[in-house]
């Protein structure tokens, strides 16, 4: 995916002006942080083969619920504790439904998504919560050497999340799980709590995701992450995370993320109207996951001749 | 017929029963609680309503039978009504504006079809990605504008034939032909065979592509037709509309008893889950709910649908011994999910 990337972005800066300027690739990173964040969760799941479609619900209902606190007891660390714990609870949920029961994660995340987002859109009443303190909104806007302090903070998480795959028991697990359900039950992994893990994990960053976007967007209303969730599994599948499970990493999903970021940078300097981002985003998600399909149904073939 | 299959038809048949209970259930319930509930007009506006939801579900039931899934159902019906109400068509007669919205149906469900066969990725996720490339292509045609349809488009959604209305009609066609397209011919023996079983459809010759792809694009000629029907109601195309509405879909069909693992499934069952769906949402509004409480409760429904067929698996599974389905605890039926999400 690395060489696609490297592609749009030659592509994108000989045909706009300004692609490449320092500033613009710090406002490129700091766009794509919460789609980035997010992102990370949903690798876990997808991962394991599964599917989480209540992202962006769970964005949109932790941002509401951690802009509530803070605009209500007036505290910024009160309100993003709240944020995650939203965030993880409802991933919980989800888990523990997914896990425990014979029904397909789809099913489950959709029913969730809707569910997630009509309570939060009705407990908030359909309103914008704002203001949030200057302090918060900073957050996303200034830091050292003029990069976001949300944009190290992705970069920090996504170091420590890569390392959370690829060196620690749990990361075995889920890449094992992914890979071949079967071998890890005789390899004594709990399936179940593998599997509730995952989901936790995917709403606690949907938690964090939430924050950051609230504080992007200087309050929070109920329906601002429902949007993201193409570009979230998008983000996935084009850094060519597998989604039959147990082959990825969360570097691909940075570059995925990245190659989102750009392409929509770049559609915008060029003038494109949403709706035609939107189609080509749409085509390009659909050609990245048939690559992946394609390799996995010629391989096979290949391994028997 | 060996006695195993006896008993899972015999189960299936018991299993379908209590949603027409359940809708007479509801229907009476909702007579009690509210006064006007009980019109020919409000049982009339019921059906009327539930008509595009019915023709729209009939098509999502094949491709769910398939063990798929068509999540862009809500942006195919924008782009249909989009097409419908473009500036290319203005001032054509409206049969052929209906012909060439039927056939760009077709065409979406085949983009839906072709993707899924020819290169294995879960149909979950080329929906999901061409459910923004319908959507897209809606927005610029309608600038993301309403539009008012020209009045003869609107026919198709008002005008009514021995007092009933078109949708109903129209509804009532696409249940029956959907129906006996499933029970009595060759193609729908054929869908069943590729959703229980893949492979073993595959080893038996079957043309497995052809009918998977069959299936989306009769998902996508019957959403065109739900469109129409919608839009003629309307009488307007606005940007929001269809938005949501792979969940109403899926719903409908789930709790009509079809199986999200495939195979198994059935068309007066989506009918009745269509029905049971507007009658209720017809309630919430008889209540004075807000809107958003009909999407907590299409996903609660949802939920619960899918458990309860869960559950009515595992019972089967006991009922019919370890012999032909292993209990559901076992490796089986915990496989079954990773395989389609």
């Amino acid at each position: 995916m690395l060489p696609a990337l490297v592609v749009l972005i030659v592509v994108l800066s000989v045909t706009t002006d300004g692609l490449l300027t320092s500033s613009n690739i710090v406002n490129v990173l700091s766009q794509s942080t919460v789609v980035a964040i997010a992102a990370i969760g949903a690798t876990f799941v997808i991962l394991t083969g599964g599917i989480d479609l209540s992202i962006g619900s769970v964005i949109g209902a932790s941002g509401v619920a951690g802009a509530w606190l803070i605009t209500s007891v007036h505290s910024v660390a009160a309100g993003i504790v709240f944020a995650l714990l939203v965030g993880a609870g409802i991933g919980v949920a989800v888990g523990l439904l997914v896990a425990k029961l014979p029904v397909v994660p789809f099913a489950v995340t959709l029913a969730g998504l809707y569910v997630v987002s009509g309570g939060s859109t009705l407990l908030s009443h359909g309103r914008t919560i704002a203001p949030v303190p200057a302090g918060f909104i900073n957050f996303s806007i200034d830091g050292p050497g003029g990069v976001p302090y949300a944009v190290w903070m992705t970069l920090g998480l996504y170091v420590i999340a890569q390392i959370a795959l690829t060196r620690t028991a749990w990361g075995r697990r889920v890449l094992l799980l992914g890979a071949k359900e079967e071998v890890a039950r005789i390899n004594g992994v709990s399936i179940g709590r593998v599997k509730t893990s995952v989901y936790a994990v995917a709403g606690l960053f949907s938690g964090l995701a939430g924050v950051v976007l609230t504080s992007e967007l200087a309050g929070a209303g109920a329906s601002m992450g429902s949007p993201l969730l193409l570009n979230v599994v998008g983000g996935v599948v084009l850094g060519g995370t597998s989604l039959f499970g147990g082959r990825g990493s969360l570097l691909r999903t940075a570059i995925g993320v990245l190659f989102l970021g750009f392409l929509s940078n770049g559609m915008s300097l060029l003038g494109l109207a949403s709706y035609d981002q939107q189609m080509v985003t749409g085509a390009l998600i659909l050609l990245a996951a048939s690559a992946d399909g394609l390799v996995r149904w010629v391989r096979p073939r290949t391994a028997t001749a | 017929m060996k006695p195993a299959t006896r008993v899972r038809d015999a189960l299936l048949a018991g299993a379908r029963q209590p949603l027409l209970l359940v809708l007479l259930v509801l229907l009476l319930a909702l007579s009690v609680s509210y006064g006007d509930f009980a019109s020919t007009a409000n049982f009339r506006n019921i059906a009327v309503q539930a008509s595009p939801l019915t023709i729209a579900a009939v098509g999502a039931t094949y491709v769910i039978i398939t063990a798929g899934i068509d999540l862009s159902v809500g942006s195919m019906l924008f782009l249909a009504a989009a097409i419908e109400s473009s500036h290319a068509l203005a001032g054509v007669p409206a049969g052929l504006v209906f012909l060439t919205v039927t056939a760009a149906g077709v065409g979406m469900g085949l983009v839906n079809g072709i993707a899924v066969t020819a290169t294995r990725v879960p149909a979950l996720v080329v929906t999901l990605a061409t459910l923004q490339v319908f959507r897209g292509a809606g927005g610029h045609i309608t600038g993301q504008q309403n539009i008012t349809l020209a009045a003869n488009l609107r026919g198709i959604g008002t005008a009514a034939a021995l007092g009933v209305p078109a949708p109903v009609w129209l509804a009532a066609g696409a249940a029956v032909g959907g129906g006996l397209l499933f029970s009595r011919t060759v193609f729908g023996r054929y869908l069943q065979a590729v959703g229980s079983h893949r492979d073993a459809a595959v080893h038996a010759g079957l043309p497995v592509r052809r009918v998977t792809a069959g299936a989306y694009a009769l998902a996508g000629l019957l959403t065109a037709l739900a469109s129409l029907t919608q839009t003629g109601r309307l009488g307007a195309v606005q940007p929001s509309i269809g938005q949501g509405y792979e969940l109403t879909v899926v719903t409908a069909v789930v709790l009509g008893g079809t199986s999200l693992f495939g195979g198994r499934g059935s068309i007066t069952g989506t009918v009745l889950g269509a029905l049971v769906l507007t009658t209720a949402q017809t309630g919430l509004v008889f209540s004075g709910a807000s809107p958003y409480v009909f999407d907590i409760v299409r996903g609660a429904v949802l939920l619960v649908a899918v458990l309860a067929a869960a559950m009515r698996w595992r019972d089967l599974a006991r009922a019919v011994g370890p012999t032909v389905l292993r209990p559901a605890r076992s490796r089986s039926s915990r496989r079954k999910p990773a395989k389609k999400w």
